[in-house]
């Protein structure tokens, strides 16, 4: 009996110390797990605070421990963008790793997933963040950073700013980091007084000339045989070709096309004759992109090939990675090249073709007249009498017809027939122009007052409607090298100007013969992808800068190096948008 | 040969055995208690650390100060900011003490360390950290 109930109390007190023990594991594991839930939301707030530091970050954590706390947490980021587990983070900043384990394209351009595995004891706990970073997705603290060298012509202007409201000044650096001992890497062929830095230019080239300001100091002195700078490569091929399955954009033949918002993917080579105007829209090319017209808009580009503006550019980067203009091949930013334009209109209507090449040849003639005259040059019924009429003359009296096969007023002509065009930037110019050389080249009756008035206003050095015809049938041969001069300087191009705010980067060079104005700052950076190029007769390298008709770059801090709230250091640009416990 | 003195013998020894076996019974429902007692603390001081680090984190950075509070000792809260917030220094439940020992420190510019110890004696206490950024 005593042994059935010894028995029976022992059942009882080790199924109750069983029962006792089990619910002390429960609560050391629940203890645990609350412990490791707070060492993960520290994971995340650490990475949070790197990628702050660095947008590019992915080194991770391996077992990071608070000091004094049991158990540790760990971040590990998959950078092959294949395989991906399910504890693997993925930085997505720069839009070339838009996949995680959940599938492909999860991950918004500008997101870092985040997937901190923190352990205490044996309780673990998963969280899984997703981080938007915030501006200053390229990190540079320079206005003008190149791996070639830099040319500057005209006015130049170099500083930076605070943020776009807040326009304390930062130092406006330019660096290059074109090595060797060759002089004249950074040059300016201006005058002293048309240039202002605020920072300093510094060259990785150590010959003493290597910088050449024309006897301009910048307010931070200059540095030959700097350090090297890093320049974070970007794989533009890549985010161009992430984007394949984006919808295309709808391209006018002429006239403006207006971009609709969101991604759009171009496929092969571009050319826009008109103007472009972006919506909010990211346009990648895969391909060469020109642009004949102005292109204006919020928005970003991307291209694969070279990228060619001529015309009036304005974009300016409204999404957070503040990019304007990322272009693997070289960027050329020009006026407006009215040649294009017209040959793109003669393919498609044989008479502007006859009437615009009738109109170059006729301009080739008279300045092969001018250049070698003779007796047979100028007077009344001469050559370039004959000549001006193919121009811009209405023939009248005594004034010669057109030679054999041509014309008469085909500027005038080519002025009407772009009526029916599309409007255009494009369109505006070359009627203005076409008018002008319809004026210039006008004939006047013989002896009628009009052309007494036109010719005492060209006797006073003034070109006027019929200056042409003046000089022509007055045999006025004194004025032979002005005219010369008026009819070389005659083009069908505008220098225009180029605004871009935000970022403009690219593999290849920068050539610019419009009036560049950035707001933002301009990364050209060598990776070997590219080879040597021309543009409009300079040989450049993969990495220089030529801007030769006025630079002003303003470096804005806060697109690049976002401040926190408080002021301090490191900034606030990132942000948990959301995150899930595991 | 007598039986009797076998018959006590084994009287003897089987009242040993039931001694030693209430003795160890005895000892290991007191463990249990025990450990049943710590459970309870154990899992009431989670219980606080866990509610006063969400009510930091729901009040956020800038009411934290950094600095440390001893509520063993009562030392009071920050006068300016009110950090940290009840139930800092101490708190009842169940009819058991819980003193609040909470350390505030700055890692970076933007980041702080929130460390929070839940004490019931001397011996025991449950820890909890974490990191809170701007």
């Amino acid at each position: 009996m005593v042994l059935l109930l010894m028995s029976l109390l022992t059942i009882m007190v080790v199924a109750l110390f069983q029962s006792v023990r089990n619910e002390f594991y429960l609560t050391t594991n629940h203890r645990d797990q609350v412990q490791a839930l707070y060492l993960a939301e520290a994971g995340l707030v650490d990475a949070l605070t790197q990628l702050e530091l660095n947008p590019s970050w992915t080194a991770g954590f391996q077992d990071k421990q608070l000091p004094g706390m049991p158990g540790s947490y760990s971040v590990a980021f998959n950078t092959s963008g294949s395989a991906f587990t399910d504890r693997e983070s993925v930085n997505n900043s720069d839009g070339t790793q838009p996949d995680n384990y959940r599938g492909a394209d999860q991950i918004p351009t500008g997101y870092c997933s985040v997937i901190v595995v923190a352990r205490v004891g044996t309780a673990e706990r998963v969280l899984e963040g997703l981080i938007q970073m915030g501006g200053g997705l390229y990190p540079t603290d320079f206005p003008l950073l190149s791996s070639g060298r830099i040319r500057w012509g005209g006015q130049v202007g170099i500083n930076g700013i605070k943020s776009l409201t807040d326009s304390q000044p930062v130092p406006g650096d330019v660096h290059s980091n074109y090595g060797g001992t060759d002089p004249d890497l950074i040059t300016y062929n201006g005058t002293a007084g048309d240039i202002r830095i605020t920072g300093k230019v510094s060259s990785v080239g150590t010959n003493p000339s290597a910088i050449n300001l024309n006897g301009y100091t910048p307010d931070d002195g200059v540095e030959n045989g700097a350090a090297s700078k890093p320049i974070q490569n970007v794989d533009i091929l890549a985010r161009i070709s992430q984007k394949s399955s984006a919808p295309a954009p709808s391209i006018a033949t002429n006239g403006a096309t207006d971009l609709s918002s969101g991604d759009l993917y171009h496929a092969g080579d571009l050319i826009i004759n008109g103007d472009l105007k972006l919506n909010g829209s990211k346009l990648y090319v895969n391909g060469k992109l020109t642009v004949n017209g102005s292109i204006t808009g919020d928005g970003s580009i991307y291209v694969a090939g070279a990228t060619s503006f001529h015309g009036d550019a304005r974009v300016t980067a409204t999404s957070p990675d503040k990019i304007a203009l990322y272009s693997e091949g070289s960027v050329s930013l020009s006026g407006f090249d009215g040649s294009a334009y017209m040959e793109s209109l003669a393919s498609s209507d044989p008479s502007v073709g006859r009437l615009w090449n009738q109109l170059q040849s006729s301009m080739g003639d008279l300045e092969a007249q001018l250049t070698n005259p003779d007796r047979y040059t100028l007077g009344d019924d001469g050559r370039v009498d004959a000549i001006i009429q193919e121009i811009g003359g209405v023939p009248r009296g005594s004034a010669p017809a057109p030679r054999s096969g041509r014309q008469a007023d085909a500027a005038g002509q080519l002025h009407r027939i772009l009526n029916s065009q599309p409007d255009s930037t494009a369109k505006r110019a070359l009627q203005s122009k076409f008018q002008y050389l319809h004026e210039l080249f006008f004939s006047y009756e013989d002896y009628s007052p009009e052309e007494y008035a036109a010719t005492n206003a060209f006797l006073a050095d003034r070109l006027v409607k019929g200056s042409f015809d003046v000089y022509t049938d007055w045999s006025l041969s004194s004025y032979t090298p002005f005219m010369l001069n008026v009819t070389r300087s005659i083009d069908y191009n505008s220098l225009g100007t180029s605004y871009f705010q935000g970022l403009v980067y690219t593999h290849g060079a920068i050539h610019a013969d419009s009036e560049v104005n950035i707001l933002g700052a301009v990364i050209a950076h060598d990776t070997g992808s590219q080879g040597p190029v021309t543009i409009d007769g300079q040989d450049l390298e993969p990495g220089d800068v030529f801007l030769d008709q006025g630079t002003q770059v303003t470096y804005v801090e806060d697109f690049f190096h976002p401040r926190n709230p408080s002021g301090g250091s490191g900034g606030a640009g990132a942000k948990i948008k959301l995150w899930m416990n595991r | 040969m007598s039986t009797k003195g076998v018959f006590l013998l084994e009287i003897i020894i089987a009242l040993g055995v039931v001694v030693v076996a209430i003795l160890g019974l005895m000892a290991a429902f007191t463990a249990g208690l025990k450990m049943m007692n710590e459970s309870e603390k154990i899992s009431a001081a989670t219980e606080i650390g866990r509610s006063f680090v969400e009510q930091v984190k729901t009040t956020g950075y800038d009411k934290t100060t950094v600095g440390t509070y001893d509520g063993w000792i009562g030392e009071p809260a920050d006068g300016t900011t009110g950090f940290p917030p009840a139930p800092y220094p101490q708190v009842k439940k169940q009819d058991q003490d819980y003193w609040l020992e909470v350390e505030c420190a700055q890692v970076s510019p933007v980041v702080r360390m929130l460390s929070v110890d839940v004490h019931w004696d001397s011996q025991g206490k449950v820890t909890l950290k974490t990191l809170i950024h701007q």
